[in-house]
């Protein structure tokens, strides 16, 4: 009992500290919106929205503003509401610390009936209590038996749902309360779903006055075209104005307009910062940032809010600027009041830049030569050195590859290499990155000469082409609009199928990507033929290609995904958190976490010309990226703002060859031009040697056998039935061909040659991935979905097992004894933790780890686990 | 802040007028606030704050926090009135609700007082049932709106027509179109209307959607109810008498199928093996096997003596074969004297089987794959409504079928081609009654509307809207009523 009630003065108590209200302070001007109020029906409303401007800095007062109608047989204030009385033209008068704005208003139409209407309240009612949720009742297959469409998107299953089916038992029209539809959700009977609906709630006016109106259903013709929300840009609260009112007007297709902010749905993407009620009232609880989002029908909006505390001991000490990524991370940084942590160290650096730009660790030559460089401008070196190396090149294709679904079980017949070739070749010319997208979405022919034409090979549907397209390029997962409109975004069936209008016309034929001349994408339920989106009616008449019209469109300047995705996915490559996180996922509701930010970094890609080494180069070169882990008191909290370097687990390929590399047992790539040359020889000495033996061997015993059942195959009848000149010299080529073929050594070698050139031995150089358990574990994607989530990033318990515990690790550390046994201890410690590490010993890991091998009656065996123990560090582990 | 409290709860308790001296009573008292206000979040479902209500000795039983709720003898000390009369909204009960009235809260405090007695017959038994049979309400005088019609039967000479109503049943003069009487004081929904044998009583079952059913007798020329054969926890969708009308079945939305003496009242068995509603039930034509129909895909068939199920019929829900489809059944029938079965409900078929040839077929888990892809002895009749059947009657060598269309169709049995045709407006039709002794056939929509047709010629007898009503479209919009 006690504890029950220290709990409500806790609430009592906290409300008073929190000292939220907003006492009345004086602005320089007030702003009343909406200038002029038109109700045009007997239950019009008007929401205002006052903002007060103290110093050019707005804040909401609309709960503090007093409202006056002149002639209140016009119209009358309910709060800061405006609802109609009768016919006629008065005037409102705001008032708000000693401002005072005048608003006309107009209300006509009064005298008429004003029934509720099913398609634009009824409808916005079962979603705003959340009855259509996905969840709930909006589920495939409803729930407790009753089914709505999700949000309310199929106004015909609904209409049926609620008046016909179950025996019409849930609504009672000659008395409504008895409707079943309002009994359940009041509670006044068990609902699974709890309470969703109170009697002084506007949603049971609506509902009760629509049963009792006699469950009209009609759909007229007309639609919603958009909403429009007020404030229309995000806002700053900050106390003593910790609140902001949200209006929202609906634009219909006939024209006219209605307020719906009671009847819209709002929510938040974070609600530990700021949380908004059923009227469109945002609360600020947290410093930090959240998207208030609003639905009405299927019409979406969000606006972003920040929430600004004071926080004590805060002061900003202009850290330096290395170029304007720092500067708009530290804009944001000093409103929302955190400090960038310290540059990091050579080391530090060097390590993360390594495995960011090549996915590889420095060698312990390099880091040795990179730490003891005294130049002030090795850092840049650095970083255009590593924009230049095929390392780099190889590393980024991979990321695309994995995007792509490059893997030799979608693409047979090396067909996986022509592509990964491909895409590697792009990234070492630093293809401009507006061809690049063209190049692929453009592809047509044969998929063993057009490289990039493996894209539409690799995923044969219309469907997946709609949705990979839309998520690598647009940034957008617009899957859920397959079957119904997106329930966070704008995105409609619509839109979605006017995509894959894009593709309709790109066929397989075999193995060959042609364009057929017919094929169109339907609306599943309309059965509308879409127009390709993204072509203009010029277009459409001159008859371009579908995919040329798209890619124009996507790659044209003001494209809003284009840029804006890419430069998110470099951002979040080289930052562990995309600026808009998940990088894939682009919306509204999920705004930018720094959107001038994000603005800015893609508009320098445009100008570039979609130059992603500039861009790379950018990032890397500002203190943002160069910044430490290492939290700081004033930014520990923060998460998404960029004020410190976020420590990662390697990547599983980086993971591999950074052990490889550790443990020297992984030839560094710089030796493949050493070994490369070498190979090749082997190879052409023995091709010479087989050659001139081919003759020898054709006329022994052997050969003849040959001959003979060569003679009897398909080929063999064909090469046969040629002219006698012709024939002989063919015959010979496709022999000796096959006598090659069949050398064990000259396969050998040659399997060798293959696998130096493409870099089979580097998980972060290959191709395609090789898919060892290990990588498995480590969370390697098998390239299944366009989608960079299917790589895991959480650590797991079966990697650390596999760390401390494996085959790898353990069959690692005992091969690499070998590497590190003829150095004497001192010299031992260092090479292995520059190696790992890239860093020297202090002086404390010196002796302790000299005292380890000098203790030990084995070293061999002493050695070893100090490379284990090495390896299963977190330092070695993390990328920091 | 104990004695704070006390001296609160004082105050609110004097203010009360204390004007019922009788006991209070839990049946009667306490029971029905407790499952409006309370049984939503603390009930057979949902047990929030391990708190549950739903039977009495439940209710008695600590939640989460280990300590009994109620103390008899002390309001002071219970922790479930303290919760209903806080002023602290924050942890008041009903959670984000409204709070009880005081006099409601007085009767929780007088009944704690007393010693929170129970007064019904079982402490295990939930409270839906403890309610009890209620008494209902009299009709409107007349409809504002149209009340759909989801029963509706001939009087044996088949000259008037009795309609399911609000409240009520509404008898018609089938040449005239004209009210001739009300039977009022009837369950909320009425969803399933027969006469007895001898045609001087009724079967009525319905309900109130959600929270009540109710399958009882009423004497046709008083219109009174003389006996309640059972009470459910929610609608009753279905009832029939067997073919010598001395039994009768019923069942509903709770699932359950049950079969009671027709004069004793005596409940004979009852069984719940559906998943889902039952939509439909009836006996077969030997008045041997009792079968239900539900939304959950099949028809269950019965030993009428004993209730011992007696097989499934899955025919529809085929996942292979020809006839392959997954509905909801909503009526099945049998023809007279004979084991043939006719259901429908979603899906393009009528389906016409032999109960025992269904229990042939219907093998064991191990064969299932082979079954489904067999096909059985069902015959298919393509009906080529584009929406559900809710309704079937066979007669005469005859089948009826009434659609969501608005389109009743008339099938033979026996060649399964269709007779006839008969255009019912564009509302869903729920009822459908055939006159055993004139050649009739009636249906009943959502809209309200019933049609008689004749069954040899295919004529329109007549059609009117069954309901008391003065004017022919819902009121308008009046805000007083908000």
């Amino acid at each position: 009992m006690c504890s029950l009630y220290r709990g409500c003065l806790a609430v009592l108590l906290m409300g008073c500290m929190l000292g939220i209200r907003a006492e009345a302070q004086v602005p320089n001007r007030i702003e009343v919106h909406p200038s002029a109020i038109q109700l045009d029906s007997r239950r019009a409303y008007r929401q205002m929205v006052v903002t007060g401007y103290f110093g050019g800095v707005p804040h909401d007062v609309t709960a503090q503003a007093t409202y006056k109608v002149a002639d209140s047989k016009m119209a009358k204030a309910s709060g800061s509401r405006i609802e109609a009385v009768g016919e006629g033209q008065t005037t409102l008068a705001v008032r708000y610390g000693g401002k005072s704005v005048q608003v006309p208003v107009c209300v006509t139409h009064t005298s008429k009936p004003d029934p509720i209407s099913f398609k634009f309240e009824t409808r916005a009612i079962l979603t705003k209590q959340g009855c259509a949720t996905g969840s709930c009742h909006g589920s495939p297959h409803g729930k407790g038996g009753f089914s709505l469409s999700l949000f309310g998107y199929d106004p015909t299953i609904d209409r049926v749902s609620l008046t016909h089916d179950g025996y019409n038992r849930r609504v009672n029209v000659l008395d409504p309360a008895e409707s079943l539809m309002l009994k359940k959700p009041l509670l006044e009977i068990p609902h699974v779903g709890g309470k969703r609906l109170r009697k002084n709630e506007v949603a049971y006016q609506i509902l009760t006055n629509w049963i009792y109106q006699g469950v009209n259903t009609d759909l007229p013709k007309v639609e919603c075209d958009r909403i429009q929300i007020t404030p229309a840009s995000g806002r700053v609260l900050k106390a003593p104005f910790l609140r902001q009112q949200i209006g929202v007007l609906a634009h219909f297709t006939d024209g006219s307009l209605r307020d719906v902010s009671r009847i819209a749905t709002y929510d938040t993407s974070n609600s530990a910062v700021a949380t908004v009620d059923s009227d469109g009232l945002i609360s600020a609880h947290s410093r930090g940032q959240a998207a208030i989002s609003v639905r009405y029908l299927d019409s979406f909006e969000s606006i972003p809010v920040t929430v600004v505390v004071d926080v004590p001991g805060f002061h900003w000490n202009n850290p330096p600027e290395t170029n304007f990524v720092d500067r708009l991370v530290d804009n944001k940084l000093q409103q929302l009041q955190y400090l960038p942590s310290e540059r990091c160290n050579d080391s530090v650096f060097l390590r993360r830049l390594s495995l960011d730009f090549t996915g590889l660790l420095p060698t312990a030559e390099q880091s040795r030569h990179f730490l003891t460089d005294t130049a002030s401008d090795k850092r840049l070196r650095l970083i255009d050195t590593l924009l230049n190396s095929e390392e780099f090149a190889r590393f980024q294709a991979l990321k695309k590859a994995d995007l792509m679904r490059v893997s030799p079980a979608r693409l047979k017949e090396g067909r996986a290499g022509v592509f990964s070739e491909w895409l590697v070749s792009a990234m070492r010319t630093n293809m401009p990155y507006d061809r690049f997208a063209r190049a692929i979405l453009t592809a047509e022919g044969d998929t063993e000469r057009v490289p990039t034409a493996n894209y539409f090979l690799a995923i044969p549907s219309m469907e997946e082409r709609t949705e990979m397209t839309a998520q690598i390029f647009m940034g957008t997962r617009i899957e859920c609009t397959k079957c119904h409109n997106h329930p966070f975004e704008n995105w409609t069936m619509r839109d979605y199928y006017r995509i894959a209008a894009v593709f309709a016309r790109t066929k397989n034929e075999g193995e060959t990507i042609t364009l057929a001349s017919t094929g169109e994408a339907q609306h599943p339920t309309t059965h509308e033929v879409m127009t390709p989106w993204g072509m203009t009616s010029q277009q459409q008449q001159n008859h371009v290609e579908r995919r040329t019209a798209f890619a124009e469109w996507l790659t044209s300047p003001d494209n809003p995904y284009f840029a804006r995705v890419e430069v998110n996915r470099i951002w979040a490559d080289l930052m562990g958190r995309g600026i808009v996180e998940p990088i894939d996922d682009f919306r509204s509701s999920n705004p930018p976490s720094n959107a001038p930010l994000l603005d800015a970094l893609a508009q320098e890609f445009v100008k570039s010309g979609y130059n992603r080494k500039h861009i790379l180069r950018l990032i890397a070169s500002s203190r943002t990226y160069q910044s430490s882990s290492m939290p700081n008191a004033f930014n520990g909290s923060d998460e998404s703002l960029f004020s410190h370097a976020k420590v990662r687990l390697l990547t599983a390929e980086q993971l591999q060859d950074a052990l490889g590399t550790a443990t020297r047992l992984l030839p560094p790539p710089s030796e493949l031009e050493v070994r490369l040359p070498d190979v090749q020889k082997q190879v052409d000495v023995r091709t010479a040697e087989l050659t001139s033996r081919f003759p020898t061997w054709l006329t022994s015993k052997e050969g003849a056998e040959a001959q003979k059942q060569f003679a009897l195959t398909p080929k063999g009848k064909e090469l046969l039935a040629l002219p006698p000149d012709k024939c002989e010299e063919r015959l010979k080529a496709t022999l000796l061909r096959r006598y090659l073929e069949q050398d064990n050594d000259l396969r050998n070698l040659k399997q060798r040659l293959e696998t130096l050139q493409q870099r089979m031995d580097y998980a972060t150089q290959r191709p395609y991935p090789q898919g060892t358990e290990f990588t498995t574990t480590f969370g390697q994607p098998k390239r299944e979905t366009a989608c960079t989530c299917e790589r895991q990033h959480s650590p797991t318990l079966l990697q650390a097992l596999e760390m401390l515990n494996g085959g790898t690790a353990f069959r690692l550390a005992q091969e690499s004894v070998s590497r590190y046994a003829a150095f004497d201890n001192e010299r031992l410690v260092e090479e292995l933790y520059l190696s790992a590490l890239c860093r020297f010993p202090t002086e404390r890991e010196k002796s302790v780890s000299r005292g380890f091998l000098t203790s030990s009656s084995d070293r061999n065996r002493a050695v070893m686990d100090l490379i284990w123990t090495v390896m299963n560090t977190q330092e070695f582990l993390f990328q920091h | 802040m104990n004695r704070l409290l006390s001296t609160f709860v004082l105050l609110i308790t004097a203010s009360v007028p204390l004007s019922a001296r009788a006991e209070v009573s839990f049946v009667r008292d306490i029971a029905p606030i407790l499952l409006k206000r309370c049984a939503g979040c603390h009930g057979e479902k949902a047990n929030l704050g391990g708190y549950r209500i739903h039977t009495f000795q439940y209710l008695m039983k600590a939640g989460a926090s280990g300590r009994a709720e109620i103390v008899p003898g002390s309001p002071e000390k219970s922790t479930l009135y303290q919760r209903i009369v806080t002023p602290v909204e924050a942890i008041r009960m009903p959670k984000s609700d409204d709070a009880l009235s005081s006099a409601q809260a007085q009767l929780f405090r007088r009944w704690i007082a007393e010693g929170a007695k129970f007064d019904g017959s079982d402490t295990t038994a939930p409270l839906k049932g403890l309610l009890g049979v209620r008494r209902h309400p009299l009709a409107p005088p007349v409809y504002r709106a149209p009340v759909p019609i989801m029963a509706l039967t001939f009087t044996p000479d088949g000259q008037q027509i009795l309609v399911g109503g609000y409240n009520e049943a509404t008898l018609w003069n089938v040449a005239t179109g004209v009210l001739v009487r009300r039977l009022e004081r009837l369950p909320q929904r009425i969803q399933a209307l027969a006469f007895s044998p001898n045609g001087k009583s009724l079967l009525v079952a319905g309900g109130t959607p959600g929270e009540y059913g109710e399958v009882s007798r009423v004497d046709f020329s008083t219109g009174e109810r003389t006996k309640v054969y059972d009470t459910l926890p929610d609608i009753v969708l279905s009832a029939a008498f067997s073919p010598n009308g001395q039994q009768i079945v019923a069942g509903g939305a709770d699932g359950s199928v049950r079969v009671y003496d027709w004069e004793s009242g005596k409940r004979l068995w009852s069984s719940k093996v559906h998943a889902d509603w039952v939509t439909s039930v009836c006996f077969s034509g030997e008045g041997n096997l009792v079968a239900s129909a539900s939304k959950d895909m099949t028809v269950k068939l019965y030993e009428a003596k004993t209730g011992s199920l007696y097989t499934t019929y899955n025919g529809h829900n085929r996942q292979l074969g020809r006839y392959a489809g997954q509905a909801p059944v909503y009526a099945v029938q049998f023809a007279a004297e004979s084991p043939l079965a006719f259901s429908a409900g979603g899906g393009r078929w009528i389906q016409s089987w032999d109960a025992n040839l269904a229990k042939n077929e219907s093998g064991d888990a191990a064969d299932m794959e082979e079954r489904f892809a067999r096909e059985s002895h069902t015959q298919y009749l393509e009906h080529g409504f584009a929406h559900e059947v809710f309704a079937l009657a066979v007669q005469d060598g005859q089948v009826f079928a009434a659609s969501a269309d608005g389109i009743l169709k008339q099938f033979d049995t026996k060649t399964l081609r269709e007779v006839r045709s008969y255009p019912c407006g564009e509302e869903w039709l729920f009822a459908l009654h055939v006159s055993p002794t004139v050649h009739r056939v009636a249906v009943g929509s959502y809209s309200g509307e019933v049609r008689v047709w004749d069954t040899q010629t295919g004529q329109s007898v007549i059609a009117f809207r069954a309901q008391p009503s003065t004017s022919p479209k819902p009121a308008s919009y009046s805000p007083k009523t908000r």
